[in-house]
């Protein structure tokens, strides 16, 4: 294959099989109205509850509430505000840097060179998304706080050293610990890329004499370029919505944060909703030109068809000399995205308090004992696999259909479907699950787990979306037309041959909308109720009560389930989250 | 937090034995307390337990910490059957939440406890908080209850603690004799952390006594003096009294006696005083109106405020009773801290802020002071 084919995304021209006629005759308005009716339930709703509720002075059932401009003037205009706007977008786009960065560089080094022991490399880097983004900061708080952080206390008394060598409270390390738990997207984002690109075209340049470095900058960096944007953008907004790792790592002292302003806005005195709701507002806007940009890259990126019928190899660059310094970068990045953490997390679980001093901790089993033994933690354990169990399944069927519905089917509008299915990418969490809350008050839902199960189901959509799309774009049409031409009906050539072939993108979804279910915890904490508690609100709190140990624990145990899930997809499903784009 | 090494059973004996041992010792007036409370708990009706008994199960919507609350609820449970579900969150957004679903109509929680005496009295004004008297509730001192509408669970004194191996000897002579103004010592500069009264609750009134109850004796001044050495300021006191026991600080203030118990019982370097006089707060309950299982709740409020059940949560938590007649055993063993040199009962509790117009104002205006003065 000389050049990849772009495929007319919504270009209606020059196929056999007769999609529009068959969309004419079976379809008309029935679908494109069901799935838009779903949709704006699910996610529009929610979104203009936010922008009404920053209009009021109260609650919606505060009886003397009223409409009110004054707070959205307030954070529209006022300076803490705009210096925290201004923060939080610089901040956050240093994060997509340093992310994109090291996610760009892992990637090339595991797909394009001879480095050793690739699929362990590969596990190891995306290993950090097994743990929550909080106990990831609560392990770096354990690690690197500047007086009783471990590495700081053992480099004085072992290195004699007079004052923190690392401290995560400052604006710089709250910047650098949420670049850590974000190279992961980056890297699998631009990895994905790599290995569906056309290897021949580096093959050429090679042939023509270019080295490596010119080969790597002049033809693999453009033809991967959109998804570096793509990435790039991803993690940008999902860093501007972050309000845990700021939070734990001293809340808006070190460093302004418009995710922190919500969450103090609504959980200190005066309890404003108001305000929380305009700066949602505030971060929705930031968030949807971030997604702009997001959608337009990761458009040209998938532009290309790499799933097709004929086979290629790929040239591997031989690393020589480079090879040590390679293997150091990623022994480095494990290790602090990794094992310093685990390892801060397993010392915390067995002491009986939180000792800043290795050697003078008494260690206890009464922790996991006490942890183990809590009914409400055996109770979330339960509620946790429900809910990771039921929301990506329902997410990645919403999220096959509306792919197939847009890009096979190609129902009546399409592109505003395609819209609004990417919008709740652009609210956080915290700001997401008020408008859940709101939503969903007032209907049986209400205190059960499927209001979780809603809520992540709608939070997670674009992701799911995305994924299976890409997955569709990259199947060459030549080969459903192949089945058509063969006497196969469309339904019969859906599920033998499109279905068939991005199962893999299907069930790379349903990990990664897994994975974020059981560790998410800003919407999950605002839902909470008996009977729909689970993991990471009680990690959550635990910490509220300073019971750093039990807090750990729980973010042990989210791992292993985590862990568990990925392990029974890889081996007995065969499916590796780094397919996943 | 949960249990203190010693069996619950050798517990409640050794409670049995200092409840009759401190009741001879605090005298006549005490005696006619504890008279008053035995006379006003003759238990339950049976009627109240057959009906609660039959509804099985209550939703206890909760502030304080996971475990030992349900530790404590579990000693509910053993006795009457009746299973409870705890729910917890921070003070003001679970009380929101309450308000919320109550105004909806969607009434889930039987019973909420709450730090915030002026919240849960403007609530009762909406009509969402039922009005019933438990029998117990009698032997719940004056100041500790709205006859009919709240009842305080414990009373929870703040002081002033330390991590024992980051000040010297001096340092920590000077905190046990100092007062409060050993808060504002320019020593502490970037050792020192402390709470936002925004936090609400205990915080909240813990500030209202520096500027507003005894504003004339501390003031905005203090407070600056404080600001000016740049402490940490927590959002939630209970990560900052981790922080203390790991070393990142060196003292803190709104150390209260449970939770600087509980780390004194896992060994950490706290130590703690009470200076004079020693804000505290409450912690209080009230039945829901529209509470799903409301015979219930209203056996669970009865036995909260009995002796039994006040007793019950010292064993989890070494805090102040709202009862005269519970003592904690440890006390009367000279148990744990009881035995150590350093420590001191509060003496001068400050708890009569409760109806002052300053700390009722829904505006709380003293948090905004605050906020001003630490540039927050």
């Amino acid at each position: 294959m000389s050049v990849s084919a772009t495929a007319p995304a919504l270009k209606a021209d020059d196929r056999p099989i007769d999609y529009a006629s068959m969309r004419r005759r079976r379809r008309g308005f029935v679908l494109p109205l069901v799935l838009g009716g779903l949709l704006c339930v699910l996610v529009l709703v929610p979104i203009v509850l936010m922008f009404v509720g920053s209009i009021r002075t109260g609650t919606f059932v505060d009886p003397r509430a009223q409409f009110s401009l004054r707070s959205l003037t307030t954070v529209y205009t006022t300076l803490p505000f705009l210096t925290s706007l201004a923060v939080t977008v610089g901040a956050s786009l240093l994060v997509s840097f340093i992310a994109s960065l090291v996610g760009i560089a892992l990637a090339w080094l595991l797909a394009r060179t001879d480095m050793p022991a690739k699929g362990l490399m590969e596990n190891a880097v995306i290993a950090p998304l097994y743990l929550s983004p909080f106990v990831g900061a609560l392990a770096w708080l354990i690690l690197a706080s500047p007086n009783a952080g471990l590495l700081n206390v053992l480099a004085r008394d072992l290195f004699g050293a007079t004052g923190p060598i690392l401290n995560v409270t400052t604006a710089t390390g709250i910047i650098l610990v949420m670049a850590l738990y974000n190279v992961p997207y980056a890297y699998m984002t631009v990895s994905a890329a790599l290995k569906g690109m056309d290897p021949s075209m580096e093959e050429a340049s090679y042939l023509n004499g270019a080295g490596t470095l010119s080969t790597a900058l002049k033809v693999t960096f453009p033809v991967v370029r959109p998804s570096i944007i793509s990435a790039f953008f991803f993690v940008f907004v999902l860093t501007c919505g972050t309000f845990s790792i700021p939070a734990a790592l001293g809340g808006t002292q070190a460093m302004p944060f418009l995710a922190v302003d919500i969450y103090r806005s609504v959980a200190t005195y005066p309890i404003n909703y108001a305000r929380a709701a305009a700066i949602g507002t505030l971060l929705f806007w930031i968030s949807l030109i971030g997604v702009a940009f997001y959608r337009y890259a990761s458009r040209i990126a998938t532009r290309f068809v790499t799933v097709t019928a004929r086979g290629y190899r790929m040239r591997l660059v031989k690393l020589r000399g480079w090879q040590l310094p390679a293997m150091l970068l990623i022994v480095a990045y494990v290790t602090l995205a990794i094992i310093l953490p685990y390892l801060a997390l397993l010392y915390v679980a067995f002491t009986s308090f939180t000792s800043s001093s290795i050697l003078d901790a008494t260690f206890t089993l009464a922790n996991i004992q006490s942890v183990v033994g809590s009914v409400a933690v055996r109770q979330s354990i339960g509620n946790t696999l429900l809910v990771g169990i039921l929301a990506p399944t329902l997410c990645v069927l919403l999220g096959v259909i509306i792919a197939y519905s847009i890009r096979r089917l190609r129902i009546r509008g399409a592109g505003a479907l395609d819209y609004i299915a990417m919008f709740p990418i652009a609210v956080p969490g915290i700001v997401f699950g008020t408008g859940i809350f709101w939503t969903y008050l007032m209907t049986p839902a209400y205190g059960t787990i499927w209001i979780l199960v809603i809520a992540f189901v709608a939070s997670y959509i674009p992701f799911a979306y995305r994924m299976v799309d890409t997955s569709i774009i990259q199947i060459d049409k030549s080969l459903e037309e192949a089945s058509a031409v063969c006497g196969a009906s469309h339904w019969r050539t859906a599920w033998q041959v499109t279905f068939k072939l991005i199962r893999p993108g299907i069930l790379s979804a349903w990990i990664l909308v897994f994975i974020f279910s059981v560790r998410e915890i800003s919407a999950a904490i605002l839902l909470a109720s008996p009977s729909n508690k689970v993991l990471s609100v009680m990690s959550w709190d635990y910490l509220e009560f300073g019971n750093v140990q039990n807090a750990a624990i729980i973010g042990l145990l989210q791992t292993l389930i985590l862990v568990a899930g990925v392990i029974v997809s890889r081996y007995v499903l065969r499916i590796r989250l780094s397919q996943a784009t | 937090m949960t249990g203190y090494g010693v069996s619950s059973r050798s517990r409640r004996v050794r409670f049995q034995a200092s409840a009759l041992a401190a009741v001879a010792a605090f005298g006549l007036s005490l005696l006619a307390d504890a008279a008053l409370a035995q006379s006003g708990s003759g238990g339950p009706s049976p009627e109240l337990i057959a009906a609660a008994k039959a509804e099985g199960t209550l939703t206890y919507y909760h502030t304080t910490a996971i475990d030992p609350t349900a530790v404590w609820t579990a000693e509910f449970t053993k006795k009457y059957g009746i299973k409870t579900q705890n729910v917890r969150g921070p003070s003001y957004p679970l009380f929101e939440r309450w308000l919320t679903e109550e105004r909806v109509g969607q009434h889930m929680a039987d019973v909420v406890q709450i730090t915030d005496t002026v919240l849960i009295e403007s609530a009762h004004k909406e009509g969402l908080v039922a009005d019933y008297i438990p029998p117990s509730g009698s032997g719940i001192r004056p100041d500790m209850k709205k006859e009919g509408v709240w009842y305080t669970l414990f009373v929870n004194a703040m002081g002033i603690a330390w991590n024992s191996t980051k000040v010297t000897p001096e340092e920590e002579k000077l905190i046990r004799e100092g007062g409060w103004n050993v808060l504002t010592d320019p020593r502490w500069k970037g050792r020192i952390a402390t709470g936002t009264p925004a936090s609400g609750g205990s915080s909240y009134s813990y500030v209202y006594m520096f500027l507003g109850g005894k504003r004339d004796q501390f003031g905005p001044d203090f407070v600056a003096k404080m600001a000016a050495l740049k402490p940490q300021v927590y959002e939630s006191k209970s990560p900052m009294y981790d922080r203390l026991a790991a070393g990142e600080h060196a003292i803190v203030d709104q150390a209260s006696q449970s939770d600087m118990g509980g780390l004194y019982q896992k060994g950490a370097p706290i130590r703690w005083v009470f200076p004079k006089p020693t804000p505290a707060n409450l912690t209080v309950q009230a039945i829901s109106a529209k509470a799903p299982h409301p015979n219930a709740a209203r056996l669970f409020q009865e036995w909260a405020t009995s002796a039994e059940g006040q007793a019950a949560w010292f064993k989890v938590s070494g805090v102040a009773s709202a009862r005269p007649d519970t003592v904690d055993p440890r006390k009367a063993a000279k148990a744990d801290w009881y035995r150590e040199a350093w420590y001191a009962d509060p003496e001068d509790l400050y708890i009569n802020y409760l109806n002052d117009p300053g700390y009722t104002d829904p505006e709380k205006p003293i948090i905004g002071e605050w906020n001003q003065i630490f540039g927050r």
